[in-house]
């Protein structure tokens, strides 16, 4: 084939649904010089480097230890220890999924430029931000492990089950942030409604509490409880206390919507992005 | 190759929604009529683009051009319609447009790269020709948060042209940078157009659009208009937007003119004569050149045929009013200068930008053709400019190109004065008719009030023959034929040539008066030729500040040129001192005179006078100079019953750098009464060899 019959760009072929995947795969390259550019600059003009990175998940476990280990020790019963664990990891996941979807939003608004003279699938500026997240998390986990093993002793093998767990938030966040960023391009709005949703997110969630404290506290009203269940976050985060306190998961149904949500959050999320994604460049 | 169309336009309309915020959404239903919610940027565009072709698109701002180039390099996607591209596209919308400003040259090359659509090893292959073509082999790895936004641009354009496209498109992005670099680029874009890349021009440079494109489309308004050739599509733009904004087009017996803030487009027979950067002015002050187009022009007068423009200059206190007039078949563009106040001007050009169609040239007994410009041309190149300037010049098309011949006439009261022809650079694409008119900066100036610059006429002419000879007639017009040499008598002074070259400098030779504190040189005066034939000329000089008038006779005799210059006045008029100078190349070394020998010796850095070089002040009769290259030039002055002459060398100051022997006559006691009639001032003999 020659290259004055290839097509290389229609614009009725060049946005659609079904290239998503293609197309991702063709600018994998871009995808992971976006993702590096990000990483080297972000820390290049800081004295302290790439520290900032450590520094920060460091920073989160020393005043959570803090509140619970020195302020809650006196005051609350139980294992004091191991729920400040368990506080812990949630809060690090759950910063994960806010940090991505904000970040992702961002991402779009910081590349405006690039946006509006150059032509490549626009996937890519959200994910690459998501990456970076990713990396984020990953340092908190090192930080998570060393605590945990200072403070507790070795995690419980069932501990090796949460990067199946995190699979599906990983869905789910990137559905989230494709959905809520293509918005924010059209409606600002959005930006706002997102950060609000987050901060409600954050108490409407079980991070700094155990899920059986709500089901103990709404066993008569099932249908808030329920309500309360729709949030596709709660099923994750009850799997990570489990996992960390060293219970196995048993398979139930309230185990299959967070999945069967994720999934559907990403389909929607993907197809709303690639679909809006063609005029971009009009609104920014 | 296969004929399939590397972009394909079909029925393209895009229409952007007006954002009306909360309001909008709620009062939508009532206010609906009256706000309209949606702008229609491209109204139903078609087009194809075949590869290896340049295609320009045109057209005012908001007509809908940056639209076209989005939707071309696929950025956003038309309303309704389609755009095929048959080809990897780089658009060169925006400069470094990637670039992270914490990342260092290198870096951000590869990361702009990659956006551009090659990959790691592909850049790797160029790395070296990027880094070479932006020049900035030095700063590479200094994050591009420390360059400046010249470098910037020059990174960013380095890498767009070297990511080695099928199809390139080119914004507005060569006025960035400096003169260097933009010359680069215009470089590169011609050497890409000889690859026979395809090559979406957008530009309001017409001249470079026309120069560089095969077709051209207009947008206006959304929508496309396109003429049969390039030319035709910007001429039909320049003539809408020269009726859009009020400005003048004059017609008559054939010719039309487009005044056009300060830019005149010429055309014959509705074909344009000149290249889109056409007929502009420009003055140089201050060290800085100050073009018309700068300016604030407004159309005074109007007619069909003629009509008279002001434009007030931004940086300088004139106003300029080009008097334009079509009247048998001819062009008349007369400038005048109105001054506020005295100004300081350097020089003062006539540009014409003739298309390339044009070939060859004539200039006085001399025909040439115009050497053809390369991509390489980055600079104007001279292609005729004699010592002796002659005030006519015309310029032959190729032949079956159905252009007529031009002929220029020029005519200034202002005395150091001089035209040539030039190449322009490859982007202008043009051959150029430089009328220029110099003030040393020692002497004159434009003072207060109202002066006439130049008038220049420009004439289609048919019959080339005549048109040579008539212009052979004139160039002999104010010259003699020495034998070995040649003198040549124009407007107030006299110069000397031996075969190419002339002897004489600046003024040449001249007689000036001393009256009332003024020097009042010959140039200076309105001249005539009143009488030639082959062996003799007799001219008149009118003063327009003294009531006198100057008859300057000049004959051939055996040893040389005798010039006799006679005074008539009609009012009694004293002076002060009177010389006949003669201005020669600082070549000439040495001098005598009835009594004494001397060297010509070094000019003076420090001195901003003209310095005498001998010491004995006694009526004299002969001056001579004389150098190792160059023939002897002597003076012998007759003596006179009331003015008695003395001899003197001179060198002048050292900007102007010229050897000057004079003849002069100063009043030691009493001035130099002329009563009402007719007085012998001098008689000399200048002879050569």
């Amino acid at each position: 084939m020659t290259t004055e019959q290839m097509i290389f760009y229609s614009s009725g072929e060049r946005w659609q649904v079904r290239r998503i995947v293609s197309d991702l795969i063709r600018e994998r390259g871009l995808l992971l010089d976006f993702f590096l550019r990000h990483l080297r600059a972000r820390y290049r003009n800081a004295m302290m480097g790439f520290l900032w990175a450590i520094i920060h998940p460091l920073l989160l476990t020393l005043i959570l230890l803090f509140v619970f280990v020195v302020v809650f020790q006196t005051n609350v019963r139980g294992n004091i220890r191991q729920s400040a664990m368990e506080i812990l990891t949630k809060v690090i996941f759950w910063q994960y999924l806010a940090s991505s979807v904000l970040s992702g939003m961002q991402s779009l608004m910081e590349n405006q430029n690039l946006i509006k003279k150059t032509s490549f699938s626009r996937e890519i500026l959200p994910l690459a931000a998501s990456l970076n997240c990713l990396v984020n998390l990953g340092i908190g986990m090192m930080v998570l492990l060393v605590v945990h093993i200072l403070l507790i002793g070795t995690p419980p093998w069932s501990c090796l089950w949460i990067p199946l767990v995190f699979c599906g938030e990983f869905l789910l966040t990137i559905g989230a942030m494709l959905l809520v960023s293509a918005l924010n391009v059209r409606y600002r709005d959005t930006g706002y409604l997102v950060e609000i949703g987050l901060t409600f997110g954050f108490y409407a969630s079980p991070v700094l509490y155990p899920l059986e404290w709500v089901q103990n506290s709404l066993a008569r009203a099932p249908m808030l409880l329920n309500l309360y269940y729709v949030n596709p976050v709660v099923g994750y985060l009850d799997m990570y206390q489990k996992l960390i306190s060293g219970v196995a998961l048993e398979f139930s149904n309230t185990m299959m919507w967070p999945v069967v949500c994720s999934i559907a959050v990403l389909l929607i999320g993907a197809v709303v992005f690639r679909k809006m994604s063609a005029t971009f460049a009009d609104y920014l | 190759m296969t004929d399939s169309p590397i972009i394909e336009v079909r029925q393209v309309t895009k229409i952007y929604r007006r954002f009306t915020g909360i309001r909008g959404f709620f009062l939508k239903n009532r206010l609906r009529e009256n706000l309209p919610t949606t702008h229609l940027a491209l109204d139903s565009i078609s087009f194809s683009v075949f590869k290896g072709e340049s295609f320009g698109i045109i057209g005012a701002n908001g007509s809908g051009k940056s639209t076209l180039l989005r939707l071309l390099a696929g950025i956003t996607v038309p309303t309704a319609g389609e755009v095929i591209v048959r080809g990897r596209v780089v658009p060169l919308l925006e400069l470094g447009a990637g670039f992270h400003p914490l990342l260092t040259g290198r870096e951000n090359i590869f990361l702009n790269a990659q956006i551009l659509g090659m990959n790691r090893s592909q850049t790797e292959a160029v790395f070296d020709q990027i880094v070479a073509f932006s020049g900035l082999e030095e700063c590479i790895d200094n994050p591009v948060v420390t360059y400046s936004s010249g470098m910037y641009v020059r990174l960013g354009f380095a890498v767009a042209v070297h990511a080695n496209p099928d199809i390139f498109i080119v914004d507005e992005v060569l006025a960035v940078g400096d003169e260097e670099f933009q010359r680069k680029c215009a470089r590169r874009i011609g050497e890409l157009k000889e690859q026979r890349k395809t090559i979406i021009f957008v530009s309001h440079d017409l001249g470079m659009v026309n120069n560089l494109c095969d077709r051209v489309i207009l947008l206006a308004h959304g929508k496309m208009v396109a003429r049969r050739t390039p030319r035709e599509t910007i001429e039909y733009y320049l003539r809408q937007i020269g009726h859009s904004k009020g400005i003048h087009t004059c017609c008559k017996d054939k010719i039309e003119t487009v005044f056009n803030h300060g830019r005149l487009a010429i055309f014959a027979d509705g074909r344009e004569l000149t290249a889109p950067d056409g007929a502009t002015l420009s003055v140089r002050a201050m060290e800085q050149e100050h073009s018309s187009t700068g300016t604030e022009w407004h159309v005074t007068t109007k007619s069909d045929a003629a009509c008279v423009a002001e434009g007030a200059m931004f940086r300088l206190p004139i106003v300029q009013k080009w008097q334009l007039e079509i009247e048998g078949g001819r062009l008349v563009w007369r400038i005048l200068f109105e001054c506020s106040q005295d100004v300081v001007v350097q020089t003062i050009k006539a540009v014409i930008h003739l298309r390339s169609f044009y070939e060859r040239w004539i200039y006085g007994d001399h025909e040439g053709l115009f050497p053809k410009i390369s991509p390489e041309d980055s600079t104007w190149s001279t292609v005729v400019s004699p010592e002796e300037s002659s005030d006519e010049t015309a310029a032959l098309p190729v032949e079956n190109e159905g252009l007529p011949a031009l002929r220029f006439q020029m005519k200034t009261n202002q005395p150091y004065w001089h035209v040539l022809w030039c190449n322009s650079d490859y982007a202008a694409g043009s051959r150029v008719l430089v009328s220029q008119v110099r003030f040393p900066e020692s002497q004159f100036s434009l003072t207060k009030g109202e002066h006439e610059i130049m008038t220049v006429v420009i004439q289609p002419e048919g019959d080339i023959s005549l048109l040579r000879s008539s212009l052979r007639q004139r160039w002999y017009r104010g010259g003699f034929d020495l034998g070995r040499f040649r003198a040549r008598f124009q407007r107030g002074s006299l110069r000397l040539f031996s075969s190419e070259q002339e002897l004489t400098k600046e003024a040449g030779a001249y007689f000036t008066m001393l009256i009332q504190g003024l020097w009042h040189d010959s140039p200076q005066l309105k001249w005539d030729i009143t009488c030639q034939s082959e062996n003799s000329i007799e001219a008149t000089g009118e003063s327009r500040r003294f009531p006198l008038k100057l008859v300057w006779t000049m004959s051939l005799v055996p040893d040389g040129l005798h010039c006799k210059i006679r005074a008539q006045v009609s009012r009694p008029l004293e002076i002060d001192e009177v010389n006949f100078s003669i201005c020669l190349r600082p070549e000439y070394g040495n001098w005598n005179t009835d009594f004494e020998t001397g060297a010509f010796g070094d000019f003076h850095t420090d001195s901003t006078q003209w310095r005498h070089l001998n010491r004995l002040y006694e009526p004299g009769s002969l001056i001579r100079a004389s150098s190792e290259g160059y023939p002897t030039v002597t003076l012998r002055v007759y003596a006179l019953e009331h003015m008695r002459y003395c001899m003197t060398a001179l060198n002048t100051d050292y900007r102007l750098q010229a050897r000057v022997i004079q003849a002069f006559c100063a009043s030691t006691v009493s001035k130099i009464r002329l009563e009402v009639g007719e007085h012998i001032l001098f008689e000399g003999v200048i002879s050569l060899g």
